[in-house]
């Protein structure tokens, strides 16, 4: 059940490195994978039979989007479980990421997203 | 009468799969209102024309060693089993949607598919496995009339 008190909650989420999807989005999304680290934050997309001209990655404001637009496809298939179609997933950004730093590479049906952190430096303040 | 004698090249226990995958791929909501999404069994999509059979199977983020291949009955097993591989045992996990790393998968090859004439390849994290046709042998004879 989708409950307002759910809503409110997940969008509350939102503000972390989490996935702003509506309940409506879940069909059309990617599977995604998130390895976390002090460094970094690594996203693992599952993109099977997708070329690499048909992914888009956007940077806009601080939401990270990605994006399949699929080639029109004429095959037939006897018996048919998957197949490509318009997906879209969209991430928030937490402020500790580089911007710049950004990378993306697409490999065996993996788009890998590599988020820099920005690393603070622990100083010790001596009490004179 | 019987002229429709091949069956179509199917997936084995679709039935039982379909079970299963109902609940482990349409994934089910936690309890904060989020989906918690399990792949672990690839899809798989068959096709067939006048010289042969193609199944891919859509398994991302392996590479060509990782697949096992091989024919036993007239059926035709799938399996990938890399769970305990190093790479994974350090990998940090925050979120996990999808794992291909372990699964199998079986299909029934009609009897016109020729088990000697096998190909597979990987590409773009799709398997594609092409298997030739048999020329249909006709048990005719003609008896005459003696």
């Amino acid at each position: 059940m989708w409950t307002n008190t759910m809503h409110r909650n997940r969008m509350r989420n939102c503000n972390s490195f989490r996935d702003c999807r509506t309940d409506q989005d879940i069909n059309k999304s990617i599977p995604t994978n998130i390895q976390k680290s002090k460094e970094e934050i690594v996203l693992l997309m599952s993109l099977p039979a997708y070329d690499r001209s048909e992914i888009e990655i956007k940077l806009e404001n601080n939401e990270l989007i990605i994006s399949t637009n699929p080639k029109e496809d004429s095959s037939k298939f006897n018996h048919q479980e998957f197949k490509k179609t318009t997906l879209r997933r969209v991430f928030r950004i937490p402020q500790s990421v580089i911007m710049d730093e950004i990378q993306a590479k697409f490999e065996a049906g993996i788009l890998k997203v590599t988020l820099k952190k920005v690393q603070t430096e622990k100083t010790n303040i001596n009490i004179i | 009468m019987r002229n429709k004698v091949f069956l179509p090249l199917v997936p084995i226990a679709q039935e039982i799969e379909n079970m299963v995958d109902e609940f482990v791929n349409k994934g089910f909501h936690d309890v904060f209102g989020g989906t918690v999404w399990q792949n672990k069994t690839p899809s798989a999509n068959i096709s067939e024309n006048e010289n042969n059979f193609s199944i891919d199977i859509a398994a991302p983020g392996l590479e060509k060693k990782d697949f096992a291949i091989n024919v036993e009955n007239s059926q035709l097993h799938v399996s990938v089993s890399k769970e305990n591989s190093e790479e994974n045992k350090n990998e940090n996990y925050f979120r996990k949607e999808f794992s291909f790393q372990s699964f199998k998968r079986a299909f029934k090859l009609p009897e016109n598919a020729d088990t000697t004439k096998i190909t597979a390849s990987y590409n773009n994290g799709v398997l594609n496995i092409v298997i030739e046709k048999k020329p249909i042998v006709k048990n005719e004879k003609t008896i005459e009339v003696q």
